[in-house]
């Protein structure tokens, strides 16, 4: 058991490691060179165009959800409509093409999943957002933004971009913001690999066919592990697969279309930007978002 | 100073870790024991990157700036030490946690006896389209003794072939080896000869297998064998194969079909 364990955890890591390695890497080049205000010039003034430009951005810019919510505070702080800023934050984590990369080597060989996780981002991400800003509207419920001055709640470190005008300390700030991103990412994939490989071998079979009958559990189950282990998007493709032979597909659907939307790590930094009334009003929202898009790929997927 | 120095030094050693683990595994061919070969050219460019990374930070190293900037946190540590004792065993993983696939039910639907998909569905569809029989005999590998030989490098498209192709291969013998399982369903008589496959990473892997019938003692579960079979067909035309030469082998240093 000892030995299925540790295989079953080496080769998770060992699978995973150089994706998230490579997409970090890249990432943090961006990070570093399209910084939110370059963003923000980017971004069309008509507000449909505005819409149009967040559901689409994240294809272009490989950015996970660990700075999604910081970013979503800049756009909000340049007056930027809260919805087009929640579309963004749903859309970030799930399309940017590093993240479909790795969904699609995870799941070649049921690329239906692939395909029912860009629709459900497709359409998703723009109901979320008319979902969130409906219920803002009838509960009265106003955003306040934030005015303090920068606050880098996902980057613990000096950075950021305009500070560094020679490309030299751009590159040594890309190295930096990326060793420092990959050692906090390997660290909750270390994690998840234990939850998986310990999952795999000591749940025995009559369990998991009690909890592949009862749907609702099964999806529970995987909703609160996505939200309480805050995996990064990047890497939970992986970690599902290694689930999927006792799981439902629509629940792993579930999983990775909920978990990169919102975890405990992106509630905790939301803080930042809404009340706890609107972190649930979007929690909520989410859920039942993704969740209907997982109910139609198991009915008709 | 002197703190960031000892933190520096831990990210560094964070990298070499990494760097050391793969290289190790790539160098001695142990690393398609953990993950499939088809990924390993994302391990061979991260490993490049790493490198990269380790003569940049090594050049940098006196550099009070970079010191300071690459202050960690408590994680690299854990990092650290996970990747040092991420843990080189053995490679056979305890069948009972796997999913199974019985290869034997191949020709009753053209599908896998389990609902689980195996890259194999894709050689079913591929090998339909071979009907011609001078071709079909030219997939087989064959020994010296006319025994078609079915290895890891083989195992799908000469499976497929001998099932689907059943009237062409009956009476012939067939030479494989794997570990031995027994089947819940399984009658006392009946037994089940299988490797292990892999689609991305060791963590996904399932067993395929044949179902075998003998006369003989059924060897012990668990049991590496080389078996040699003859295909038969019983009176209500079903394939049936019928183990002949059942001789145990030292377990296989890689027991996985890719």
């Amino acid at each position: 058991m000892i030995n299925s364990i540790a295989i079953i955890f080496t080769s998770i890591v060992l699978e995973a490691l150089p994706f998230v390695f490579l997409w970090t890497m890249v990432a943090s080049a961006i990070h570093v060179f399209m910084t939110p205000e370059r963003m923000q010039k980017l971004m069309p003034k008509h507000p449909l165009l505005a819409y149009a430009f967040a559901w689409w951005m994240w294809l272009v810019i490989p950015i996970c959800e660990c700075v999604s919510v910081p970013l979503l505070k800049q756009l909000l702080k340049k007056w930027v409509p809260v919805g087009v800023g929640i579309t963004f934050m749903a859309s970030a984590p799930i399309v940017n093409p590093l993240v479909m990369a790795s969904t699609w080597f995870a799941f070649s060989h049921n690329p239906s999943i692939f395909w029912w996780r860009i629709i459900g981002w497709f359409f998703g991400a723009i109901v979320i957002w008319f979902l969130f800003s409906k219920l803002l509207k009838y509960s009265r419920s106003e955003v306040t933004l934030p005015n303090d001055s920068e606050n880098h709640a996902a980057c613990d470190h000096d950075s950021h971009d305009s500070h560094h005008s020679h490309w030299w300390d751009k590159f040594h700030h890309g190295i930096t913001h990326f060793l420092q991103e990959f050692t906090t990412i390997c660290f909750y994939l270390i994690i998840w690999a234990l939850l998986a490989s310990l999952a795999k071998v000591f749940l025995p079979v009559s369990r998991i066919e009690t909890l592949s009958s009862n749907l609702l559990v099964e999806i529970l189950l995987l909703q609160a592990l996505a939200f309480a282990l805050s995996l990064c998007s990047e890497a939970d493709a992986f970690i599902a697969r290694t689930f999927q032979w006792m799981f439902s597909d629509a629940s792993i659907l579930w999983f990775l279309l909920f978990g990169p939307m919102i975890d405990f790590k992106n509630t905790m930094m939301l803080r930042m930007i809404f009340s706890w009334k609107q972190i649930f009003l979007l929690i909520g929202v989410i859920t039942v978002v993704t969740g209907s898009i997982s109910v139609l790929y198991m009915t008709i997927g | 100073m002197r703190a960031h120095t000892i933190r520096h030094s831990r990210l560094l050693l964070v990298l070499l870790s990494l760097f050391v683990r793969y290289a190790y595994l790539l160098y001695f061919n142990k690393f398609s024991l953990f993950v499939h070969p088809k990924l390993h050219i994302f391990t061979y460019l991260m490993i490049a990157c790493i490198l990269m990374i380790l003569i940049y930070m090594v050049l940098m190293l006196d550099t009070k700036k970079i010191i300071k900037n690459y202050s960690m946190s408590w994680t690299a540590s854990i990092v650290f030490v996970m990747l040092w004792l991420l843990p080189a065993l053995g490679a056979q993983l305890d069948p009972s946690i796997l999913p199974i696939v019985d290869m034997s039910t191949v020709q009753e639907n053209n599908r896998w006896g389990s609902s689980n998909w195996t890259p194999m569905n894709e050689a079913n569809s591929d090998m339909g389209s071979y009907t011609d029989t001078a071709f079909v005999i030219k997939l087989v590998e064959r020994d010296s003794e006319w025994n078609i030989l079915l290895t890891q490098d083989n195992y799908h498209g000469t499976i497929m072939e001998v099932m689907k192709q059943s009237d062409t291969y009956v009476w012939d013998s067939i030479k494989a080896y794997g570990i031995v399982f027994k089947g819940r369903e399984y009658k006392e008589n009946e037994f089940g000869v299988g490797l292990y496959q892999m689609s991305c990473c060791a963590a996904d892997a399932q067993i395929v297998w044949m179902k075998f019938m003998t006369d003989w003692v059924v060897p012990r579960v668990g049991q590496w064998v080389s078996i040699v079979w003859v295909m038969q067909k019983d009176d209500q035309w079903e394939l049936i194969v019928v183990s002949n030469r059942i001789r145990p082998i030292p377990p296989l240093d890689d027991p996985y079909v890719y």
